[in-house]
C-alpha cells in the first residue's frame, strides 16, 4: 500500500501548474508572499485574491482541497485577529470597562486575517501541485549558490529527501506492527494509562528496530551503487526551464512589481 | 466449527480514486482441522483473505463466518476473532519486543485475565508445541535467538491464545532449507496433535503441498482453483501457466499418464506414487 500514501498535501493530477519547474513555483510563492505582506489596502488584497484564484484554477484541483489546507490555521488566525482588535488605537466604536474596540482595530484585524489566509492559500498552490521530492530538488538547486561558501547544500537536500521519504514508510511500518500485535492478542485499548503506555512498547521497540535496519540497508544499497558523500555529482534528470516556466515567472513578477510600484506612487496609508 | 465464506468481496480504499478490488466473490468452506495452502501471484489477495479471516478487515459484501461468528457483527479491532484464528504475519520475528521469552509469551495473555498458574501452563505448552525447551529458553532474550528459533517463538506467541486456526502469511519466507523443513514439521504436528487448522499462503507449491491437504489458487482476487492436494494434476495446465510446478511425484504420474499409461495421477505422496508405478509395471 506504500505507493498510495502521499506525503504532505500533494495531489497527483495533470495540470499546467503540476508541469511547472519546482524552482519557478518556489520563487513565485516567495514573490506572492512578499506581495501579500507589502500590500496593505483592501483593494490590493482583493486584486491579489483574484490573481490567486486565477492561478489556482490552473491546478486542476478543487477549491475545497485548498480550503482543507487553510482550516487548521483558522483558529490561530482568529486569535491573532482578536489580539489585533484590542491593540490598535483610534476612534472607539465600543468601550466596555478596560476594553476599547476601535474602527481601525476592526479594519486592521480583518485586513490581517485576509492577508494570512491568502498567504496560506499561495503556499497551497505550491504544496498541492509539487511532490515532496521535486520540492526538495528545486530547493536544492535554488540553494546551490551557497555551495560557493562551502555550505553542504547537496548533503542537506539528501538528508531532507531521505527523511521525508521515510515518513510514509515508517508510518506504514508502525501500522503493520500495530495490526500484527493486535492479531497476537495485544489490546491497545484496555487498561490504565500506565498499562497502555507499556503496551505501546510493543510498537515502539519493533519500529525502532526496523528503522535502524532500514537505515542500514539504505546506506549499504547507496554505497553499493557508488554513492559517496562530498563528491561533485551531476544529475540524472536535469530540470529544464520551458517557455511556460518563464511566462509564469514573468506574470508573477509583474504582479509583485505592480504592488511595489503602487506603494511608490501612493505611500502607505496606515 | 468451520470457516464459511459466501460471496466475499473486499476493496481497498473503496471510495478513493485508488480503489482496488482485492477480493471478488469468494466462496468456500474450510472445516475444522483442515490444512489449506493458498497460492497466487503477489497482489492476488492472499494476505487480504487472511486478514479477513482474522477480523482485521471486514468484507464489503458477502458473508464470512468463523466458528459461527459473523465477522460483520464484531467490533473493529475486537479480539473475538483473534482468539479463534491467529494471524502470523510475514517475518513475525520482527514483532518481538520483550526482554525475555517468557514475558514475550505472557504479554498477549494480559487481556485474557488469567491467573498466573494458568499463564505459566500456557507458556510451557506453547513452547513445547513449537519445540523450544522451556528450561533452556524461557529466560533468554528473544533478540539473541536464531531466525528459526525466533520464528518458532513468534508462532508460540499465537499458540498461548489457543486458537482454533493458525493463519500464516508466507511463513517460509527467509528461512533456510532446514528451517523450512522444521517449520513444516512443526505445523503438521500442531495440526495432527492439537487439531489446529492451518491456513498458509506461499509461492512454493511443492512445500505447501507437503503440509496441506487442500490448495487454493487466487488470481486477481478470484478463487481460480480449490482442490484437494492429491487431485492437483486435474489443474495441471492452469497451474503450469502461472509458474506453479507440481510436486515431483505428481508430475511424474501426470507425464506417464500423458504417454498412454493407464495410471491414476491423483496421489498423496511419493511413497504412494512409487507403489502405483511399481504395480502397473
Amino acid at each position: 500500500m506504500t505507493e498510495y500514501i502521499s506525503l504532505g498535501q500533494y495531489i497527483p493530477v495533470e495540470s499546467f501548474l503540476h508541469r511547472l519547474d519546482p524552482r519557478i513555483k518556489i520563487l513565485s510563492t516567495l514573490m506572492l508572499t512578499i506581495a501579500l505582506i507589502s500590500a496593505d489596502t483592501m483593494l490590493e488584497l482583493a486584486l491579489l485574491a483574484i490573481a490567486l484564484l486565477v492561478l489556482s484554477s490552473l491546478s486542476n484541483i478543487k477549491i475545497a482541497e485548498y480550503w482543507k489546507g487553510i482550516t487548521p490555521f483558522l483558529f490561530i488566525i482568529f486569535i491573532t485577529a482578536v489580539i489585533k482588535i484590542f491593540l490598535v488605537s483610534g476612534n472607539s466604536v465600543l468601550s466596555v470597562w478596560l476594553i476599547n474596540i476601535t474602527a481601525e482595530g476592526l479594519k486592521s484585524a480583518l485586513n490581517l486575517s485576509i492577508r494570512l489566509i491568502l498567504i496560506i492559500y499561495s503556499a497551497q498552490i505550491l504544496l498541492l501541485t509539487t511532490s515532496i521530492v521535486s520540492l526538495t530538488d528545486g530547493l536544492g538547486l535554488l540553494l546551490r549558490p551557497l555551495e560557493l561558501m562551502r555550505f553542504p547544500v547537496h548533503e542537506l537536500v539528501m538528508i531532507m529527501t531521505i527523511s521525508l521519504r521515510f515518513i510514509p514508510v515508517l508510518l506504514n511500518e508502525s501500522r503493520r506492527i500495530r495490526l500484527a500485535q493486535i492479531s497476537r492478542g495485544i489490546d491497545f485499548q484496555e487498561g490504565s494509562i500506565w498499562e497502555r503506555t507499556q503496551t505501546y512498547f510493543a510498537i515502539l521497540v519493533p519500529l525502532i528496530n526496523a528503522s535502524f535496519q532500514k537505515a542500514n540497508d539504505l546506506a549499504e544499497a547507496m554505497e553499493a551503487r557508488g554513492y559517496t558523500a562530498g563528491k561533485k555529482r551531476n544529475r540524472l534528470y536535469e530540470l529544464n526551464l520551458s517557455r511556460s516556466d518563464y511566462i509564469y515567472l514573468f506574470i508573477i513578477s509583474m504582479l509583485l512589481s505592480g504592488i511595489i510600484m503602487y506603494h511608490a506612487v501612493y505611500p502607505c496609508q496606515f | 466449527m468451520p470457516i464459511k465464506a459466501e460471496n466475499v468481496v473486499y476493496t481497498y480504499q473503496a471510495k478513493a480514486v485508488y480503489a482496488r478490488k482485492a477480493l471478488q466473490d469468494i466462496t468456500f468452506q474450510i472445516d475444522e482441522g483442515e490444512t489449506v495452502g493458498i497460492i497466487g501471484r503477489a497482489g492476488a489477495g492472499k494476505t487480504t483473505l487472511l486478514k479477513l479471516l482474522n477480523g482485521l478487515l471486514k468484507p464489503d459484501a458477502g458473508r464470512l463466518f468463523i466458528d459461527e461468528i459473523d465477522s460483520s457483527t464484531i467490533k473493529k479491532n475486537s479480539s473475538v476473532l483473534i482468539k479463534k484464528a491467529g494471524l502470523v504475519w510475514q517475518f513475525p520475528e520482527q514483532q518481538l519486543f520483550e526482554t525475555t521469552v517468557y514475558k514475550e509469551l505472557v504479554f498477549g495473555l494480559k487481556s485474557q485475565h488469567l491467573d498466573s498458574a494458568e499463564q505459566n501452563k500456557r507458556v510451557r505448552e506453547a513452547l513445547e508445541q513449537v519445540g523450544l525447551d522451556y528450561e533452556r529458553f524461557h529466560n533468554r532474550q528473544p533478540s539473541t535467538l536464531s531466525t528459526g528459533e525466533k520464528r518458532r517463538l513468534s508462532i508460540a506467541c499465537f499458540l498461548v491464545l489457543k486458537p482454533r486456526y493458525l493463519l500464516l502469511d508466507e511463513a517460509m519466507a527467509g528461512l533456510d532449507a532446514s528451517g523450512t523443513e522444521r517449520l513444516i514439521e512443526l505445523l503438521s504436528r500442531l495440526n495432527r496433535k492439537d487439531r489446529v487448522g492451518i491456513i498458509i499462503t506461499g509461492h512454493h507449491l511443492g512445500q505447501l503441498s507437503r503440509l496441506c491437504n487442500r490448495i487454493m489458487l487466487l488470481e486477481e482476487g478470484r478463487l481460480l482453483v480449490d482442490s484437494p492436494t492429491a487431485e492437483l494434476t486435474d489443474y495441471y495446465n492452469i497451474l503450469m501457466e502461472r509458474g506453479f510446478t507440481l510436486p515431483v511425484h505428481q508430475e511424474v504420474l501426470y507425464q506417464l499418464k500423458g504417454r498412454g499409461w493407464d495410471i491414476n495421477s491423483r496421489v498423496h505422496d511419493a511413497e504412494e506414487a512409487v507403489q502405483r508405478i511399481l504395480s502397473s509395471l
